[in-house]
């Protein structure tokens, strides 16, 4: 509250009216920063929408901007904009004969007389102020790059890994798990690596594998009943 | 009377068409059950030799594996015995040369075999039945051709290749005893 105290346009319009006679002084860092805030207020409240707000003032200064600001290009406008509002604040020049400094300018130009023309010469030069404080937004956009594809390419990438991992596990255990075809037993038994090569016990193991190997063979398939009449007829 | 007579010339008749029938027909409907009888067997039978020849060629592929693995071993502990100057390397490679032998004639024995199989099942039992009982009758004097030449491959390498190795292991040993009884003595 004690803000809005501060900001408030009545007080403005007073101190615009009655001058202080310092003008010679630069402005205290107060009034600047009074200042700014209210032009980034007017700002906000001009920037979003200008079109509405301009015909639903009903003030006078309308018409005065209205007229020379035509619709064709908004450049155009920018220029016979400021005209007329020195026009109106002439009347206080004879103060600006004694502090003909930079910052005071500003000042008069938007001190009408009435609160509600301040703020309608104020949106009048919105197009004006309009075109460097286009670009402000209050929150900023985040910006996507690349970090969410990323995202997505790494756990897809895993997922492949892990399917392919899986599948691939599944077909090496089901080549270790199976090496008996039709009863047969075709896994070729390990050496044993811990014998040493052309040793006795490794020569004698390749005996017993070729041994086992023999055994193992199923020789049932060519025995005479399988193509016995009852095996060939039933 | 006569009328009497009539009735029973009548009856007579009718037994003796009915026996005549019977004659000729009953053998005629045998033949044709028969023949119904017998096509339905080779159908079959024919369905069967095709499972068999099925069984046969995959038994046929997993002693040939087997029986090349077995080969390959020899064919190294060869080359290690040829290294070591194993005197009696003349009996493993006599061994593995009988076993190769073998093993081919196994293969051909199964190859014909398999053919007699693959003829049998593409015999067409509406046209050519006949044929059947001959081609089974084939198939079953190679089958039992094969079970012969795969028994004689495992007892040659029963009785030639395992021995064949296990003296040279035997001859191993006695290398590896010699330098130490040298060196203590």
């Amino acid at each position: 509250m004690a803000c809005d105290t501060e900001y408030d346009t009545d007080n403005r319009n007073d101190r615009i009216m009655n001058p202080p006679n310092n003008y010679n002084q630069p402005i205290s860092p107060e009034d600047d920063a009074m200042l700014q805030a209210i032009e980034a207020l007017e700002a906000q409240t001009v920037d979003p929408d200008p079109k509405p707000l301009v015909p639903e003032t009903p003030v006078t200064p309308a018409p005065v901007v209205v007229t020379p600001a035509p619709e064709p290009i908004p450049t155009p406008v920018i220029t016979p904009a400021p005209v007329p509002t020195p026009l109106t604040v002439i009347e206080p020049t004879p103060v600006t004969t004694e502090a003909p400094t930079a910052p005071i300018t500003p000042e008069p130009a938007t001190a009408p007389t009435d609160p509600s023309s301040a703020i309608a010469a104020a949106l009048a030069r919105g197009p004006e102020t309009t075109t460097p404080k286009s670009t402000y937004q209050p929150f900023p956009k985040k910006k996507l790059g690349k970090k969410p594809l990323l995202i997505i390419l790494a756990i897809i990438l895993v997922a492949g890994l892990g399917v392919g991992g899986y599948f691939g596990w599944q077909y090496l255990q089901s080549q270790k798990t199976s090496p008996i075809v039709n009863g047969i037993d075709t896994s070729v038994p390990d050496e044993d690596p811990g014998l040493p090569a052309d040793s006795e016990a490794s020569v004698n193991s390749t005996a017993s594998d070729i041994e086992n190997q023999v055994n193992s063979v199923d020789e049932t398939e060519y025995k005479d009943e399988t193509l016995s009449d009852a095996a060939l007829y039933e | 009377m006569e009328h009497r007579l009539n009735a029973r010339n009548r009856t007579i008749t009718t037994i003796v068409f009915i026996a005549v029938a019977t004659i000729l027909v009953v053998p005629s409907v045998q033949a044709q059950t028969a023949a119904v009888q017998t096509e339905a067997r080779c159908t079959i039978a024919k369905t069967n030799l095709t499972e068999r020849l099925a069984v046969i060629e995959k038994t046929r592929s997993v002693h040939a594996s087997v029986h090349s693995d077995i080969q390959a071993k020899v064919d190294t502990l060869i080359t290690s015995a040829t290294t070591k100057e194993y005197d009696q390397v003349s009996a493993l490679t006599t061994a593995q040369a009988s076993v190769q032998k073998n093993i081919d004639t196994y293969s051909a024995k199964v190859i014909a075999y398999t053919n007699t199989l693959k003829t049998a099942s593409t015999i067409d039992c509406g046209k050519a039945l006949a044929t059947l009982d001959p081609a089974i009758k084939a198939a079953r004097t190679s089958l039992a051709e094969t079970n012969t030449a795969a028994a004689t491959v495992r007892k040659s390498i029963t009785e030639q290749t395992i021995p064949a190795i296990k003296a040279y292991a035997t001859w191993l040993a006695t290398q590896n005893t010699t330098p130490t009884t040298g060196t203590t003595e």
